[in-house]
């Protein structure tokens, strides 16, 4: 196990040095110049190109490229060109807010999804699962911004019962901070709460045709120990894939639920960065972005070992 | 379209009543929301953070709109644009125009704590003629020194009226006066440490979150009551909480559910749905020019008659109302500058000719142009719907002439650099900044999209900078006018609105010209 996580983790390298590499062509060779954002929209070319200069910006991108990479191995991704801190810095201060937005996006997600999923399995062709499927395809049909500015609309403006956009770190003020996560993480869990309904449900209508469910209902075990215990176990592994892929989504930045509910997060940085050419913020931001992605694909695939003891893995796997 | 400088947007008189309720029991002077609160903080939603709040540097609104509140200016405006002194205590001009003395009112402090001495005005013009836009053009050869600790001298290489208007300018690029320590420690880059002596104090900035301002206690007011931005300038909040709210829809909403008491850019299309809500108001004032560039250095507007062709076919007004949505949010007029500017700006010159929208004759002069069915690329962007709304109908009136109109849209950081390469583009929809002087308009100048290069402009410009009396000035602003639509750098499509909306509670004074509101006089009741 230890050596099959130090492997994976080996491979990360190569498809990060890729990605930084790719990422780095793009941004500089799309139009646009940190140096006008600077400056602003009216400002004399001769300035425009000094300002340039001077960060550096007018040296073949091969050479910025080794630059960024020498410092950036040593954990150094330089600063941001507006938000005088760190890239690092704001990444990590980013990261908060999205962290806690997507936790408790994953936790409504769970929450609809996993109890009627398996219901709706369960009992398959019942009103409970038309009616399940039904708020699922509606769930995948709207987009989450729209779903959000309905509840803006019917709990903030309307019933006046929650904030409409703002952030405030649940560690700081629970409850402020609780507040002002409901909605974004309602309409970011729902619209995922479809996804994972519809893979709960296959998979746990995979394992209830399975021979040893049958077993075990012909030996007497009660339908609810059958169903929790028995099947819902077995139908693990899909779900944990499905909830890490989502996972993993929800935490390189809900780019349009962040914007709408004014979240400053990753998502709300990378589009900031993009905006303005904040070259060193946007290539931070997409390396970290990647790095999340790959840890948390390698996180879900051992867990895998721990839902299903049939694939936990050797040394040797 | 409406005529009117400006005017409110429609006030619901009877909500406006019905918030006076609040029950507030200040002792302040009542207003028309009320009695104002000055222990009351303004929370204030706007679309982005400015990228910098060093005006020296930064050209940008959203950084003068900042700023202004916090740092100050020897001289400034009053509601009739007329100039007056604001850090100085009276200023003289010697005879020939070159001199100016500026006596520096005493017992002026900065936020940090220390007084305002004549050092720290010369350093901060120093620095500011050597950076800025205007101080470029009206003040390179200038010397700036102390006389004593009180008095500052300014001599020019050659008089010109434009120094104290240069001087006064409170929007972009506003000659702001820092503590020389932060002067002499600074580069070229924009100043991080935003010391002033304005009637606001910098608290804290977190980046892309919020800006906070503070009410400065030790503000030491200009005699006189508040003029414009001229007399007292005390802050009538105890602070403004800047909230960056990207989200349009948002910055509405958060304004109904009284999460953020004043929220600036609404889009036009959102006013409607903020006029119908009786505890909130609406107001505007113009502030941009929105042009139609040629690219003068290559293609077919490299010559005059095909210009004079598309200038002759468009409808304005067709234009402008797709452009802000709403006919009462653009204004039309034959001035380069801003209809609102007129009491400073005078001029006749071009009202009979301005939009002919005549097709049939522009279809002649196309003819005559040598235009043979090139194909013209429009570019504009959509991060200014203004830009795109008014593009894709220059297109079709264009199409209507028998130009082969295409449209390029872009995000505007992309935009600004496509602009800046003449083998991209025809022509450009490009909202432009009003600006006091109308020597800094930036069609005129050469290295500015569209490549307007003219001796005939070269030499007019020259006279009226060197104009020594507004009124001077203003002869060589006809000459400006008439060269314009002779030589037709851009086609002028109107003057559009920045639409701004608050809860009725607050009280807002909008500065004339295409100032805005002024943050100090901004008051709440709570």
């Amino acid at each position: 196990m230890l050596n099959y996580t130090l492997k994976r983790l080996l491979a990360l390298i190569p498809v990060l040095a890729v990605v930084s590499v790719v990422i780095f062509a793009l941004i500089h060779l799309t139009p646009g110049n940190p140096a006008r954002a600077i400056l602003g929209p009216e400002a004399s070319a001769a300035d425009v190109e000094a300002l340039s200069e001077r960060l550096g910006l007018n040296r073949p991108v091969a050479l910025q490229y080794l630059e960024w990479l020498g410092r950036a191995v040593t954990g150094n991704f330089g600063d941001s060109l507006f938000l005088r801190k760190s890239v690092t810095q704001a990444v990590a201060d980013n990261a908060v807010p999205t962290a806690q937005l997507a936790i408790a996006a994953l936790v409504v997600a769970v929450a609809i999804a996993v109890p009627l999923g398996t219901l709706a399995a369960r009992w398959r062709g019942s009103p409970l699962d038309a009616l399940a499927m039904g708020v699922s395809l509606v769930g995948m049909a709207v987009p989450s911004f729209v779903l959000g500015l309905i509840l803006i609309l019917v709990l903030a403006v309307g019933l006046r019962v929650l904030p409409v956009a703002g952030y405030e770190s649940v560690f700081d003020d629970p409850v402020r901070g609780l507040r002002y996560l409901l909605l974004p993480a309602i309409s970011l869990g729902a619209v995922l709460a479809a996804f994972l309904l519809r893979t709960t449900r296959a998979a746990v209508l995979d394992v209830l045709a399975s021979d040893y469910i049958q077993a075990a209902r012909s030996r007497g075990v009660t339908e609810s120990r059958l169903l929790f215990r028995h099947t819902l176990r077995n139908a693990g592994l899909p779900i944990v894939t499905a909830v890490g892929l989502t996972f993993g989504a929800l935490i390189t930045g809900a780019v349009v639920t962040e914007t709408i509910f004014n979240i400053p997060g990753i998502g709300s940085l990378l589009v900031n960065a993009i905006k303005r050419r904040d070259y060193p913020v946007l290539q931070g931001v997409v390396m970290f972005a990647t790095l999340a992605y790959l840890v948390v694909n390698l996180a879900v695939d051992l867990v895998y070992g721990l839902v299903d003891p049939r694939i936990r893995l050797s040394g040797n796997g | 379209m409406r005529t009117s400088t400006r005017r409110s947007v429609a006030l619901a008189a009877t909500a406006l009543t019905g918030v006076l309720v609040a029950g507030c029991s200040s002792d302040t002077t009542p207003d028309g929301a009320g009695s104002a609160n000055p222990a009351a903080r303004l929370i204030m939603a706007i679309p982005a953070q400015p990228p910098n709040l060093d005006p020296d540097v930064s050209t940008t609104t959203a950084t003068s709109d900042v700023a202004n509140g916090i740092l100050e200016t020897l001289l400034t405006t009053d509601e009739k644009q007329q100039v007056r002194p604001m850090l100085a205590a009276k200023y003289d001009v010697s005879p020939d125009g070159k001199t100016y003395t500026f006596d520096l009112r005493k017992g002026v402090k900065f936020h940090d704590g220390t007084d305002l001495d004549a050092n720290d005005v010369v350093t901060s013009m120093d620095r500011w003629s050597r950076l800025s836009g205007p101080g470029q053009t009206y003040f390179t050869g200038a010397t700036w020194r102390a006389v004593d600790d009180d008095t500052v001298r300014l001599d020019l290489t050659t008089p010109t009226f434009g120094a104290l208007l240069a001087l006064a300018n409170p929007n972009e690029q506003f000659p702001a006066v820092y503590p020389s320590e932060i002067i002499t420690t600074a580069t070229d880059e924009p100043i991080t440490k935003i010391v002033g002596t304005g009637p606001f104090q910098l608290r804290e900035w977190i980046p892309d979150q919020s800006l906070t301002l503070d009410r400065f206690d030790g503000y030491v007011p200009a005699d006189g009551e508040p003029n414009g931005r001229a007399g007292n300038r005390t802050a009538g909040v105890a602070g403004i909480d800047f909230k960056f709210v990207p989200d349009a829809a948002t910055r509405v909403l958060g304004l109904q559910t009284g999460e953020y008491d004043f929220i600036s850019e609404v889009p036009y299309d959102n006013a409607a749905q903020v006029l119908e809500d009786d505890s909130l108001k609406a107001d505007s004032y113009p502030v941009t020019l929105l042009n139609l560039y040629y690219n003068k250095a290559q293609g077919p507007f490299a010559d005059v008659n095909a210009r004079r062709a598309v200038d002759t076919a468009l409808d304005r007004d067709a234009i402008m109302t797709a452009a802000v949505s709403d006919p009462q949010f653009y204004t039309l007029t034959n001035s380069m500058m801003l209809e609102s500017q007129s009491g400073l700006w005078p001029t006749a010159v071009g009202k009979d000719t301005f939009n002919p929208h005549d097709t049939d004759r522009a279809r002649q002069l196309l003819a005559d142009s040598g235009y043979r069915g090139a194909p013209v690329r429009i570019i504009a962007t959509r991060d200014y719907l203004e830009s795109y709304n008014a593009a894709v109908v220059i297109q079709e009136q264009l199409k209507g002439i028998g130009v082969d109109a295409s449209l390029d849209t872009y995000d505007w950081p992309t935009f600004t650099e496509v602009r800046d390469d003449p083998t991209k583009w025809e022509l450009a929809v490009i909202p432009n900044t009003a600006k006091s002087d109308p020597g800094s308009l930036v069609f005129t100048r050469p290295d500015f999209a569209g490549s307007t290069k003219s001796p005939q402009l070269d030499a007019i410009l020259a006279e009226y900078r060197s104009s020594t009396t507004l009124e001077q000035a203003r002869s060589h602003y006809d000459d400006l006018q008439r060269w314009f639509y002779d030589y037709l750098p851009v086609s002028k499509l109107g003057d559009a609105d920045t639409v701004f909306a608050t809860t009725t509670n607050v009280d807002v004074v909008v500065g004339p010209g295409f100032e805005g509101p002024i943050s100090w006089r901004t008051t709440v009741a709570k």
